[in-house]
């Protein structure tokens, strides 16, 4: 049988990431991965790094990438389908441009937030603003993009010509050398007047009507605009990236906009119908990502080093230590982002700022979209599962019961879902080749691409502390039955069997919901086997943390312990 | 992995661009010698625009706009000329208000780009131009005493570098030695807002500290002149060689270039003294990586800011005490303590 073998490369800030695909008969598995320092400071063109991570690939692979001039060798002989993927350079500066606050521009802070854009303005046609002011505004926003939408179908138009006259200006008059690109998503009826208005050639990108009518919002109508503005202006500013992707006859995609097609896809192969979500934890950001049926959020965020965070990030340490030692951790790992933790202090700290990060990042995403069912004292309400978890923070851990808790204090889910880890990082690298080979992420993720981390049952219930919320009874399908209580405030591990799945039967208190539909409603869940096992988080929502710093020690070390950690 | 690099460098060849985000002239040639502060390339630009709405302003008829409207697009104002009026009993005038041009005529409306203004680039350390980007700028070396920080607030300036260290007490308002006007003043550590705030009322053309408490941060970020951190944010020590090159360059003019770090940019802040030493233009640095006998300085409590020999390179990753596996750098502090450390909690220095 032929195998085939497909390469997808991530470009990040820090490290170009590479994978090996290969075909065989049980289907596409990975056949290694492999990661250089990214070069795409100015000056440097960012092939090298690419073609040493391509080498290293080579080394552990032990087949031949590259021929003799460093370049891909494609075809049977060597890489068939090529995926790449960019979250390497500068925020986009973006201005947006919409005729209400609530409506359009909400929209439009949606649609960009999964492009890597950094918002330096917005303009509200509904302002008071005169043509002037809105002039000087938009030119002294220095931008690299500029959105604008507003307007059902056949609606209104007038404000949103007057702003593409502005647009028009700008576009023409200042001799920017990285040219800006324009976006437009709003009443199609104006889409061929903004074309001819702007007169900005290929650096004009339409898109059909977020908001085609009043009371409906679709914004994949805005990604192929978005994805078009965002490629033509990361080949301006990345040297090499226009060159690879004319070798390797492939278009980058946003690293997270290409996770975000793999969550996607795990909603779509999920039976259960809950949505599936993935969040991504790294040095620099924060992404969250969230599917069900037609419905997708997704955010990219950047949470903020203050006195506040070092607060919540002390209060959240699995060791005693003061907002002081945690502010002075953060500032300077943010002056050396490739810091790695090398004592339990540090290790403590880190943790607990994954776990502000998360709430962060949750509390962005439900500003952007006011449905998200996230409450940052109550923790995410809606279900989702699997619940995915990648990035450095979240799996560069040392225990699978640390990266549990982490995410389990982070999210703080109510019910029953699962958590799953991306050990490999393999989201970006499997949404970027999805389009041209469709079958490989299907069958990776069949094949367990993503490990399975646990199955969590949260027992919520108005009790007092240590009173029995929840009983258990436990089916390993040999031998008598199990029986274990849950007593509200703690946590507690049920190993699963390796190879088969355990059946547990929960007998909620009257008060306790599980999220079976009612409080006091249970039944039987089975479990699938899993590196923590089946937990029981007894803690209720909120989650109560005792305020006395080294009582607060001994709870997340008692949690820990009851997770097996 | 990416090992991070700091450059504690006595005789270095600095190289620095300078240029515009628009397309504009450049003012310098190659092989020319350029003085901190003077410009490299510049773009001359509208001060500001104006939008007329002359149906409503004028009060006309938008049928017959064109009758009102006296200029085309593309032609130049002068100040006071007439761009639209409607004539009558009781006459309506739009007049430009600066030099410009009319750039827009649309739907009634005039859109004029008024005055000049020029954005230019500056040199912000005197050098030699060893490459001029076509309409963009060019790029300036020097020879000589580099020391980078860690941390900068994005202005520069120069002055001659003053060790505030031996300075028991700050000196008391009214103190001949209380002006600090046209000097660079180094401070081991920041600690608190009142001390820093009465430096800065000292009038210091810049401050350069090894570490500074994490509450400062916003003072740091708001001041009015260059900051420069060596270190890192907290309680440490300066690392010997910062501080024997501070030594170095005390009592000398130096130019203090707090830009922002952007590692992935490869920027850091900067101290620089010139040299006498012609610069060598073509030569490049050297790819500096993780090798036995480099000195590197170290990341993280307890040793951050320690400075040390690479004596060891293991191959296989090992354990810390966090529980992460991790590949290890074997350094020889200089008191002879020898530590394991991840290869990413080092800096290495280019010397």
């Amino acid at each position: 049988m032929e195998r085939r073998r497909n390469l997808s490369v991530d470009i990040g800030s820090q490290n170009t990431r590479a994978w090996l695909f290969e075909q065989r008969e049980e289907g596409f598995a990975l056949v290694c991965s492999a990661a250089a320092e990214t070069t795409a400071a100015s000056g440097q063109d960012l092939r090298s790094g690419v073609t040493r991570a391509l080498e290293e690939l080579q080394e552990k692979s032990g087949l031949r990438l590259l021929d003799r001039q460093q370049a891909l060798i494609r075809g049977e002989e060597g890489v068939g389908a090529c995926g790449l993927s960019l979250s390497a350079g500068k925020p986009i500066r973006t201005v947006l441009v919409g005729v209400s606050d609530s409506y359009s521009l909400a929209a439009l802070r949606r649609l960009v937030s999964l492009f890597y854009t950094d918002l330096s303005l917005e303009i509200d046609l509904q302002d008071d603003l005169n043509a002037t002011a809105q002039l000087e505004k938009i030119i002294n926003a220095n931008a690299d993009l500029f959105v604008c939408a507003g307007g059902t179908n056949q609606g209104a138009f007038k404000p949103v010509r007057a702003a593409l006259d502005n647009l028009r200006i700008v576009y023409q008059s200042l001799p920017r050398l990285i040219r800006p690109q324009i976006v437009y998503a709003g009443n199609e009826a104006l889409t061929e007047y903004a074309r001819e208005e702007l007169d900005a050639g290929e650096d004009f990108h339409p898109a059909l009507n977020l908001q085609a009518r009043i009371d409906a919002e679709f914004l994949p109508a805005g990604w192929p605009a978005m994805l078009g503005a965002f490629r033509r202006l990361r080949r301006q500013q990345l040297t090499g990236l226009a060159e690879l992707e004319r070798e390797w006859e492939t278009e980058a995609l946003p690293s997270a906009f290409a996770a975000s097609r793999i969550v996607r896809l795990i909603d779509r192969m999920n039976p259960t119908g809950k949505g599936a979500m993935a969040l991504d934890v790294g040095c620099n950001s924060t992404i969250v990502l969230a599917a069900r049926g037609d419905e997708f959020i997704g955010a990219i965020s950047h949470p903020p080093i203050s006195g506040l965070v070092g607060k919540e990030t002390s209060r959240y340490c699995a060791l005693p230590i003061d907002a002081q030692t945690a502010a002075v951790y953060m500032l300077n790992k943010k002056l050396h982002p490739a810091f790695l933790p090398a004592t339990l202090e540090d290790l403590a700290i880190e943790q607990a700022w994954t776990r502000v990060r998360l709430q962060y990042a949750l509390r962005r995403t439900r500003e952007l979209f006011p449905w998200f069912g996230y409450d940052p004292e109550l923790g995410l309400l809606d279900p989702y599962e699997p619940v995915l978890l990648s990035g450095e923070s979240l799996v560069r851990v040392p225990s699978s019961q640390q990266k549990l808790l982490m995410a389990l204090d982070g999210l703080r889910p109510h019910g029953i879902t699962t958590f799953a880890l991306d050990n490999d990082q393999l989201l970006a690298a499997l949404g970027s080749l999805a389009a041209k080979e469709p079958l490989l992420p299907v069958q990776l993720i069949d094949a367990g691409a993503f490990s399975n981390l646990g199955t969590v049952i949260c027992a919520d219930a108005p009790e007092r502390s240590a009173k029995r919320v929840l009983t258990l009874e436990i089916d390993r399908g040999e031998g008598a039955r199990e029986t274990l209580d849950a007593r509200k405030g703690e946590i507690k591990r049920v190993e699963t069997t390796p190879f088969k799945p355990t059946r547990i039967y929960l007998s909620p208190g009257e008060l306790t919901d599980v999220g079976m539909g009612l409080p006091g409603l249970g039944g039987w869940v089975t479990v699938p086997d899993s590196e923590v096992g089946a937990v029981i988080d007894a803690r209720g929502r909120p989650l109560d943390l005792p305020d006395e710093m080294n009582k607060r020690s001994e709870a997340f070390y008692n949690w820990l312990w009851g997770l097996g950690g | 992995m990416s090992t991070e690099i700091i450059a504690i460098a006595c005789d270095q060849q600095i190289l620095r661009t300078y240029a515009l985000p628009f397309a504009g002239s450049v003012l310098v040639r190659t092989g020319q010698e350029v003085e901190a502060g003077e410009p490299v390339a510049e773009i001359r630009m509208p001060e500001r625009y104006q939008v007329f709405d002359v149906i409503n302003g004028l009060k006309v008829n938008p049928k017959n706009i064109d009758r009102h409207i006296e200029r085309l697009v593309g032609e130049p104002v002068k100040a006071g000329d007439v761009v639209a009026q409607k004539p009558g009993l009781i006459s309506r005038l739009f007049r430009a208000s600066q030099d410009g041009m009319v750039v827009a005529i649309r739907d009634g409306r005039i859109t004029l780009a008024l005055g000049e203004k020029k954005l230019q680039v500056l040199a912000t350390f005197p050098g030699t131009v060893v490459e001029v980007i076509p309409e963009r700028g060019a790029v300036v070396a020097v020879q000589g005493l580099l020391l980078q920080g860690v941390w900068g607030n994005g202005l520069n300036s120069s002055g001659v570098l003053i060790d505030l260290n031996s300075e028991e007490a700050p000196p008391e308002k009214g103190q001949a030695d209380l002006d600090l006007k046209g000097k660079i003043g180094v401070l081991k550590h920041a600690a608190d807002r009142a001390s820093f705030l009465a430096l800065l009322s000292r009038n210091p053309s810049g401050l350069v500290f090894g570490s500074v408490v994490p509450e400062l941060l916003p003072e740091l970020e708001s001041a009015p002149v260059p900051v420069m951190v060596l270190v890192g944010f907290g309680d440490f020590a300066t690392d010997p060689l910062s501080a024997a090159m501070l030594r170095q360059m005390e009592a000398q003019t130096v130019y203090l270039n707090a830009n922002e770090a952007d590692l992935a940019e490869r920027s850091r802040p900067d101290l620089i003294l010139p040299g006498k030493a012609q610069v060598s233009p073509g030569l490049f640095h050297e790819d500096l990586q993780l090798e036995i006998g480099r000195r590197v300085r170290l990341v993280g409590r307890p040793y951050t800011g320690s400075v040390g020999e690479i004596i060891e390179l293991p191959d296989e990753p090992e354990m810390f005490a966090s529980g992460l596996v991790m590949r290890a750098v074997v350094v020889r502090r200089e008191d002879g303590l020898v530590i394991r450390v991840p290869r990413e909690n080092v800096e290495l220095i280019l010397e």
